[in-house]
């Protein structure tokens, strides 16, 4: 069998490039004509949105395997090659000078490098390999969609995570996060398109490196999280959106919804985007022409909403429970979720909270850079259409993070402001390549340890052993998530198809056995309930027979001096988690 | 004559003992690594001089002198402007000697440095070369955060003369003029300079109480004493906060490697006396006391 590192990456890079063939199918289609490079990006994003679908379906038949998806790849590229095969060759886009070339390419690669060998690394992150991959796994155990599971994050629109599945069932974890690798890359090379085609080459690639360096671009985009793929979306919808002024082709605004679409099926939040769209598009090109628009996006959006409300009885779910009552999750719960996403707790003041997210990124958590604190000069870009654009974009898609207080919240907002920054600074000489080459010099991970909190997430360092897995894979992952050195005794405990009860989200990526979270669904706050009445029996005759609980749970410390009395059993203990059975 | 001024600072700069304040810079800012000087007790408000003393230190090693060589330096490059632009002897020797009042160019700290430049972004600016006058003034509230205050006269100043000096251009276009060639990159130059030093500086930094000359002046007498009774023999020695910049500054000036500080089972202790009790410590040898500084075995 090829090592684990050789099959993620053949499972990242057969999905980029059946996601990039169906991309080009599209284009095709469509008759959209584009500069070489912007094409291959917008045919992998595009290709992307329609392998998610594709995918999705697969899952509703249970036919998410691995025949089925190298059946369905093989044939996306073989027909991808026949259908282009006299294409005309593209122009290219206006040239980026030498001396910004060397400074991007130098970066870029410098970086990607860094990204490419984290993603390859086994995956470790907290919602990676909690809900990310555990759904992902869970779906690969089960050829598709897990019916009997629920859980918020089961239920909400997982358009990212049909890509994560077809890499996943070629090369596990890693392959899943080296698919966002590549949606990372795409971002800032879409960025130098984007200044090469409106006229601001420097500006494009100085944004690029501010963008793709960030820190909390660099361990979310190397992770199994979606949010630098939602930001390289959003921006490729703001590219096409800018470029319906100079390409007169109704069909591009199919384009544009299917991909608002996609933005939305992969995020809630990022729906956002399609009211943007629409706006847009009624300001330039008029009312009649939204409906295009809403077509596109409604193929990628209407398959998520109609799973959940069969399913759950809530199209939104797990939102709008007031509205559509349903017996998974229930409106109280819901504004308890969401209150505790709204509020820094640790933060004092305002300028304490610009230093966290800016510079120290411990309570925050993780950190975009210190040149960021330049950003109030970006409001000298008001004095150009396109930085009164870009600001207007960046503003509106950092509305979400006012809904959650992580800092990657922040990042589908990044790329414009940078762009504002980019804008206003332009004109003035060498300004430009110092900062980015200060912005790169700051976020290298040697040097981040040097500045920034000891617990500020990012990137640490150059995992190489880990990523060949010269490293055993089991012992890097129980050295960054401590309910891993349980996995054998679950494995060994509990019988396949049993569920386990938790207070607290596990790594449920790596355990094969499905978690039920107090938190997560109505049945898991009736089950805490009862735990904390006591009751275990009627939690076994609920059908939970097994427990993680951690020390900090209210239940911890009278569970293990006094076991008997609750009648259960204590199987293991690992780094703060007991593991029971119930007698 | 401004040979001669120039030799009295270079003078001045050689043969002043330490004081105080440049050894707690030395020992917080420029002696520790990099990483380190960015989490110290205190805030680095001269940031580009103590890059500077880093560089000149790491050239001609620890002395007085090799600390005070960037201000010195910078004073040559006052000096040089005042040359430069001096049409009327009388104004320019006054120009020339004010520093001298102040010792700027003779001490190790940033504001000699920060004069200099400023004086440089002046003349820039009223030469036309924004984009150096701008770097200048950036470089110059780099050099001395508080001159900050000043910068911001100074910089008001030249964004008047700039609007001022095109009268054939729109006001619109001279507005853009002096803030895309002048204050961007002032203020870029000393984002970049000061934003991790001031992002991470404590919020209520700790000062150790300053020693007076003459109490510098006996602490290196005792770092003598310590050297003769000791010679190459491995020892440590413990001090009061107030001292250990100034013992730091020495044991680095002396090349005194095999002397540790710390308070971890110490061969001689070097304190003030108001914070020491000899009489309670029977057992303590006096080796050196002078200007309230006592140094026992």
């Amino acid at each position: 069998m090829a090592s684990l590192w050789v099959t993620a990456i053949f499972g990242a890079a057969f999905t980029v490039t059946v996601a990039t063939s169906l991309g080009f199918v599209l284009l095709k289609r469509l008759r959209l004509q584009f500069c070489r490079t912007e094409a291959a990006l917008l045919a992998f994003l595009a290709g992307s949105a329609c392998l998610s679908l594709a995918v999705f379906f697969l899952c509703l038949v249970r036919l998410a395997k691995p025949e089925g998806f190298a059946l369905l790849g093989g044939a996306a590229i073989g027909f991808a090659l026949w259908d282009t095969r006299n294409q005309p060759a593209r122009v290219e886009l206006p040239p980026l000078s030498v001396p910004w070339r060397l400074l991007f390419g130098v970066i870029f690669l410098a970086f990607l490098l860094c990204y490419f060998v984290n993603g390859l690394a086994p995956e470790v992150s907290p919602d990676g390999s909690g809900y990310h991959l555990g759904n992902v796994a869970r779906y690969a155990r089960n050829s598709g969609f897990a019916w009997d599971f629920h859980s918020i994050y089961a239920s909400l629109s997982q358009g990212m995570e049909m890509l994560f599945l077809f890499a996943f069932t070629f090369g596990k974890h890693s392959a899943a996060a080296l698919v966002e690798v590549a949606f990372q890359a795409a971002l800032p090379l879409l960025m130098v398109c984007y200044g090469r085609r409106f006229g601001l080459p420097r500006v494009g690639a100085f944004a690029a490196i501010l963008v793709y360096a960030c820190p909390v671009v660099g361990i979310t985009g190397s992770s199994a999280y979606i949010d630098v793929s939602v930001a390289t979306l959003l921006f490729a919808v703001f590219y096409l959106l800018q470029a319906t002024d100079s390409i007169n082709n109704l069909n591009l605004l199919i384009l544009i919804g299917l991909l608002a679409g996609f933005c939305h099926s992969v995020k809630y939040t990022a729906g956002i985007v399609l009211p943007f769209a629409a706006g847009f598009v009624l300001w330039r090109r008029g009312a009649r022409r939204i409906p295009l628009l809403l077509v596109g996006a409604s193929i990628l959006i209407i398959p998520w909403i109609l799973r959940d409300w069969i399913w759950l009885g809530n199209p939104f779910a797990p939102f709008m429970n007031h509205w559509f009552r349903n017996p998974y999750w229930t409106d109280s719960m819901e504004r308890n979720y969401l209150s505790g996403l709204f509020r820094y707790p640790m933060v004092k003041s305002h300028l304490q909270l610009f230093l966290q997210l800016t510079v120290k990124g411990g309570l925050v958590p993780g950190f975009v850079g210190p040149v960021f604190l330049l950003l109030p000069l970006s409001l000298l870009a008001l004095r150009h259409s396109q930085g009164r654009r870009l600001l207007l974009a960046g503003v509106i898609f950092a509305m979400p993070a006012w809904l959650n207080t992580e800092v990657r919240f922040l990042i589908p907002a990044i790329p414009f402001f940078a762009l504002a920054l980019g804008v206003a600074l332009g004109n003035s000489w060498g300004v430009l390549p110092a900062l980015a080459l200060f912005h790169a010099v700051l976020s290298w991970p040697a040097v981040m340890n040097l500045y920034c909190d000891s617990n500020a997430w990012r990137i640490r360092g150059f995992p190489v052993r880990a990523a060949l897995r010269l490293e055993p894979e089991s012992a890097y992952i129980a050295a960054h998530i401590g309910d891993y050195d349980l996995k054998a005794h679950i494995e060994q405990a509990v019988p396949l198809g049993e569920r386990i009860f938790s207070f607290a989200g596990r790594p449920a990526a790596y355990l094969d056995r499905d978690i039920v979270v107090g938190y997560e669904s109505s049945f898991g706050e009736r089950i805490g309930q009862l735990l904390n009445q006591r009751d275990t029996r009627e939690v076994k005759a609920m059908g939970i027979r097994y427990l993680l609980i951690n020390d900090s749970d209210g239940v911890a410390a009278s569970m293990e001096s006094d076991p008997n009395s609750w009648y259960i059993t204590r199987l293991a203990g690992a780094n703060g988690t007991n593991f029971y059975r119930i007698e | 004559m401004l040979l001669a001024i120039f030799a009295a600072q270079a003078w001045f700069a050689a043969t002043r003992p330490i004081t105080a304040a440049e050894a707690l810079v030395f020992d917080r800012f420029v002696r520790p690594p990099l990483g380190e000087t960015l989490h110290q007790p205190s805030g680095n408000g001269d940031v580009l001089y103590t890059l500077l003393e880093k560089r000149s230190i790491g050239l001609f090693h620890v002395s007085e002198f090799s600390l005070r060589l960037p201000a010195l330096l910078a004073g040559a490059f006052y000096l040089w402007l005042v040359w430069r632009k001096g049409r009327y002897p009388l104004l320019m020797l006054a120009l020339a000697a004010a520093p001298l009042a102040s010792q700027c160019f003779s001490t190790a700290s940033g504001l000699g440095l920060a004069l200099s430049l400023a004086a440089w972004a002046m003349a820039g600016a009223e030469d036309g070369r924004l984009n150096r006058a701008g770097l200048f003034l950036g470089l110059a509230v780099a050099a001395h955060f508080a001159f900050l205050a000043w910068a911001i006269a100074l910089g008001g100043i030249a964004v008047w003369r700039i609007l001022q000096s095109n009268p054939s251009r729109t006001e619109q276009s001279n507005w853009r003029l002096a803030v895309e060639r002048f204050l961007i990159p002032a203020v870029t130059v000393c984002f970049m300079f000061l934003v991790l030093p001031l992002s991470l500086a404590p919020d209520s930094p700790s000062v150790p109480p300053e020693l007076g000359a003459g109490g510098i002046n006996s602490v290196r007498t005792a770092v003598d004493v310590v050297r003769q009774v000791s010679g190459a023999r491995p020892i440590r020695i413990a001090s009061s906060p107030a001292i250990s910049p100034v013992l730091s500054f020495y044991r680095a000036r002396f090349r005194m490697g095999n002397r540790q500080t710390g308070d971890d089972a110490p061969d001689y202790y070097l304190q003030t006396e108001a914070g020491v009790d000899l009489t309670a410590k029977p057992g303590a040898v006096v080796l050196h006391r002078d200007g309230g500084i006592v140094l026992y075995r």
